[in-house]
């Protein structure tokens, strides 16, 4: 990198192709990055697992078209005849979590959604750390690379899950040094360098960069919700790239960190040290991958809450509830995580601490939800494509959080534990819950960062469709999980039915393969009309009138449509809080954060019992 | 893309933010270090786990002397980064130099020590024969992690190797003994040959993770504190007050550096 | 030249160089007691609480005065605050759900 002797902090428009597109180190240029990778990653996540899908609807069953390709890309080990082997099935199921949530939805709500929007709402030129943002798209690029690379090595995939639990995760393709889940953990350490850096950066932007007047309890909740994300990724990641290297070092170097002694394989007691611990690793990953999940959820909570009050047309319900909420929910996440291990011998006393914990973290979350539903009340709601998914995100969640109950209780769990019940539970606050929000992002900003807005009617018709088929999707889950059908199997537990004494419930609940793969196929389809909208619109989408089309309150409305380098034209500052949605005598319902001039009174609320006097 | 060339300015790069009393570059290498906090929490934690579910562990595997030198090195080399720093706050680009280049050469110490102490671990063995015997030892030669597969692959394999077991250990007190006398050891005979890398146990896996990952960092400060001394240090003359707060903040990462020592030094040497 | 909110003003550079020796002294000073301690002839549980507590002291002298946290500002304070709670919870839940066990572990 070529050292320029000029003003330090001064950054010109960038000229070439390359330093304007490819390596550019504009927050805007990086979101896209960050958010067009994502969007392919979530496609290849979601083929691995319509792929994985017909396997457990018709096992044993050669795949239309798509067998004879993994035949011939992957050869006969893997999907000999085009049918799905046992191998080829775990390393889908393991790839699948693994893009779905490192490389599709955590670079999509924080990398896209919080690199290019969170400077704009806080009135910054650009990120705190430029360079190291672009540095930061490029690393995760790396990691993704590597791991696709990985399905088309010796042995194939990681295939131990993603929670790569040892000794399978260093037992498993032993046969090649460098193996699918070497390269699993070399790509995590990339992704997890990316992230942190990226963390870095964002809470230094917010911290640092907020406009003139801009306090902290006038910032918009996706900001605050973008923080705490970022806080959890700074301090939650690094033990997880701890335990990778520590993994890297018994699958390289035969070391026994989380190897016991005595452990045989195949007949043979394996030629290690022994003396390490199989727990240790599951504390390690799970100390990073619980609060992950709130890292999944937080994004998309902050979304779902600037759409709300946009399209409601009135301010947040509870706003300092939202923030302590948010903030509530970042601390708790890190004491929670061996509720994923009560399956393992742990005591009573330190289960229960981990329970406790557990049912204290939904409190907040349930103050967050209802507080976003209460927002709805009295509020003059429009109807378009970004507000019905913020609007399904609503109940999507509160079904997702509330299945999680039973999962939290350790008495509960071990009926649960390792059953579709939770592939269910999971699914529901990631798919319709999570992605239902990023939806709803994508449709909302798309007139900012494009200057089109996309097409009104197919977006209603993508959002009708994923909700039917996601519901149809993971619900019936529910009732697999009950009846004990276990996940990871990679005959869709045709192995349980196939004895005589097995129960009516489970053959029935096996029987909801063959539905839910459809109804999974089908979502599949249904996001055709939204990806061909994507592109579409880009350049026959109707052009907004203004640069606020969705006459909102928030800085980044008040920069020009697409904003440039350096976002705003004039240093904005700050006046007010961040939804000031309230009629006034013109008729104009709101009133940005930055511009000058006191807002006028609000009504009160509409009253909750008929009134006998008319105001 | 518009093409609006104006220059766009970072706020904060250089002045602190008045309400945080902080530029932008000291908050983010305070994250960064708090992240690292939990990078090597996680290891000591891994170190306390697998300690105490252990049967016997190892100890005085080390050598105290060498991680007393060591530790020193360190210190001292803390104490001349924050003289380097100073220097500058007091604009004697002079002196910045000396300090700095102190700093480098003993940082540079550090890893010359510490590839020593690594190259006796890989040259020290453990055998044991088909008749049972355990022994722990060096080999004639001094060769550098051999180990039986490697020996056997050899096209012309010896028929046997000169082998010098250490002598038995007395106590903690207690030095590096002189060796009895020299063994040939049957080829044939050896069951297992292997030197004292991370695979002997767990206490020797996390030494080097432990250690190893320690040392990635001080290359890695090696690097940026060289790179700030050499070509870097031209900003001084352009922008000083820029220069003046990298030098700082590079000087608190190499003071995190030294953090970490502190505990890696008791927890794998003395304890 | 310093922000007028900078904290770590200028001190005079004799009263520098002489706080510079005393850390250096100190230092030095901590890493011979924890030597000594560790070849004393003591009970395994004293010699690593002595030890570790020796070792904690140096910690904070490096970074309260070495990295200025005695006079850094409370944001990176309480940043550091709340890295420590989940650097112990790190430390002393996975060995505590090991004690815990329904069985003894590692066998």
């Amino acid at each position: 990198m070529a050292g320029t002797i000029g003003s330090a902090s001064e950054h010109h428009a960038p000229q070439s192709f390359w330093r304007r597109y490819i390596f550019s180190t504009d927050h805007k240029v990086v979101g896209i990055q960050y958010g067009l990778t994502a969007l392919v990653f979530l496609f290849i996540g979601y083929g691995l697992m319509a792929l994985m899908r017909w396997q457990l609807a018709y096992p044993g069953q050669p795949i239309p078209i798509f067998g004879k390709l993994l035949l011939a890309v992957l050869g006969p080990d893997m999907a000999d005849k085009g049918i799905m082997s046992p191998d080829l099935y775990n390393s889908f199921g393991a790839m699948h979590g693994t893009i779905m949530v490192f490389l599709a939805i955590v670079p999509l709500a924080a990398g896209a959604f919080g690199n290019y929007v969170v400077p704009l709402q806080i009135g910054a030129p650009d990120m705190a750390f430029p360079r190291l943002n672009m540095m930061s798209y490029w690393v995760y690029f790396c990691g993704g690379v590597i791991m696709l690379v990985s399905f088309f090595i010796p042995g194939g995939a990681a295939k131990s899950g993603w929670t790569s639990y040892s000794p399978l995760a260093t037992v498993t393709d032993a046969g090649y040094l460098i193996n699918g889940q070497t390269l699993w953990l070399i790509g995590m350490v990339f992704l997890i360098t990316s992230s942190l850096l990226g963390a870095v950066n964002i809470i230094t932007t917010i911290i640092q960069l907020r406009a003139r007047g801009l306090g902290w309890m006038r910032l918009p909740f996706f900001v605050w919700a973008q923080l705490v994300t970022a806080f959890i990724l700074l301090l939650a990641f690094p033990p997880l790239e701890a335990a990778g290297v520590l993994q890297l070092c018994d699958n390289l170097f035969d070391s026994s960190f989380f190897l016991p002694t005595g452990l045989v394989v195949g007949g043979k007691p394996m030629e290690v040290s022994g003396g390490g611990s199989p727990l240790l690793w599951q504390h390690l990953f799970w100390f990073l991958a619980h609060p992950e999940v709130y890292v999944l959820i937080l994004p998309a909570m902050g979304i779902v809450a600037e759409v709300l009050a946009n399209n409601t047309r009135k301010p947040l319900f509870g706003y300092k509830s939202l923030v302590y909420s948010a903030i509530a929910i970042g601390f708790i996440s890190f004491l929670v995580w061996a509720h994923h291990m009560y399956l393992t011998g742990m005591g009573t006393k330190i289960s229960t601490f981990f329970q406790t914990t557990t049912m204290l973290i939904s409190i907040p979350s349930v103050i967050i939800l209802t507080t976003l539903m209460l927002t709805l009340w009295g509020g003059s709601i429009r109807f378009n494509t970004p507000m019905l998914f913020a609007l399904a995100f609503l109940p999507m969640f509160g079904i997702g959080g509330l299945t999680g109950l039973p999962l939290g209780f350790s008495a509960t769990d071990i009926h649960l534990h390792d059953t579709y019940y939770v592939i269910g539970h999971f699914h529901y606050v990631v798919a319709p819950g999570t992605i239902f929000a990023l939806f709803a992002g994508i449709y909302y900003w798309y007139p900012k960062v494009t200057g089109r807005l996309m097409n009104e009617s197919w977006g209603k018709v993508h959002f009708a469709l994923s909700l039917v088929f996601m519901n149809l999707v993971f619900m019936p889950m529910f009732i697999q999980g009950l009846e004990g059908m276990h996940r990871r199997m990679y005959n869709g537990g045709a192995t349980y039915a196939a004895g005589p004494d097995v129960a009516y419930g489970l053959s029935l609940a096996l029987k909801l393969n063959v539905s839910i793969s459809h109804a999974a196929w089908l979502l599949g389809l249904a996001q055709v009309p939204f990806i061909i909208n994507f592109f579409w619109s880009l350049f026959r989408g109707k052009r907004v009138e203004s640069d606020n089309p969705w006459q909102a309150t928030t800085l980044e409305w008040a920069t020009p449509t697409p904003p440039p380098h350096g976002n705003f034209l004039e240093e904005p500052v700050v006046c007010r809080g961040p939804y000031e949605y309230v009629p006034d005598a013109t008729g104009r319902d709101f009133l940005p954060q930055n511009e000058p001039g006191t807002p006028p009174t609000r009504q009160p609320a509409p009253a909750l019992t008929p009134q006998t006097q008319p105001a | 893309m518009s093409a609006h060339a104006h220059a766009m300015t970072i706020p904060h790069t250089v002045e602190p933010r008045p309400d945080t009393g902080l530029y932008n570059a000291r908050l983010g290498l305070w994250l960064f270090l708090a992240s690292e906090v939990m990078l090597f929490g996680a290891l000591f934690s891994s170190y306390i786990l697998l300690r105490v579910g252990a049967d016997t562990w190892p100890q005085r595997q080390l050598s105290i002397p060498l991680g007393t030198l060591n530790t020193f090195v360190l210190i001292l080399s803390s104490i001349s980064v924050v003289m380097a720093w100073l220097s500058l706050k007091r604009k004697d680009f002079g002196r910045f130099k000396l300090w700095q280049g102190a700093t480098v050469l003993l940082a540079l110490l550090f890893i010359t020590v510490k590839s020593f102490e690594y190259h006796d671990k890989f040259t020290h063995y453990y055998v044991q024969t088909r008749d049972g015997r355990e022994m722990t030892g060096h080999l004639e030669g001094k060769p550098f992690n051999l180990s039986l597969a490697r020996l056997r692959a050899l096209p012309n394999p010896p028929a046997e190797i000169v082998f010098h077991p250490d002598a038995p250990a007395h106590g903690p007190a207690a030095g590096q003994a002189a060796h009895s006398e020299p063994l040939r050891l049957k080829l044939a005979d050896l069951v297992k040959l292997e030197a004292f890398g991370p695979w002997r146990g767990t206490f020797y896996a996390i030494y080097f993770v432990l250690t190893g990952l320690h040392a990635l960092h001080v290359l890695g400060g090696i690097l940026v504190l060289g790179y700030f001394w050499g070509p870097g240090s031209r900003m001084w003359f352009t922008e000083p007050e820029r220069f003046t707060n990298r030098i700082e903040v590079a000087g608190l990462y190499w003071h995190f550096v030294e953090l970490v020592w502190i505990f890696l030094f008791p927890t794998l040497y003395l304890l | 030249m310093t922000s007028p909110v900078d904290p770590r003003s200028d001190s005079a550079p004799e009263s520098s160089a002489r706080r510079h020796k005393l850390i250096l002294a100190a230092l030095v000073a901590c890493t011979l007691v924890m030597v000594t301690l560790a070849l004393l002839p003591l009970g395994t549980g004293l010699k690593v609480g002595l030890v570790l507590t020796v070792a904690t002291l140096e910690a904070c002298l490096v970074a309260g005065v070495l990295m200025h946290l005695v006079e850094e500002r409370k944001l990176i304070v309480s940043i550091l605050v709340l890295t420590g709670i989940f650097f112990v919870s790190l430390l002393l839940l996975p060995i505590l759900s090991e004690m815990d066990h329904a069985r003894h572990f590692f066998k």
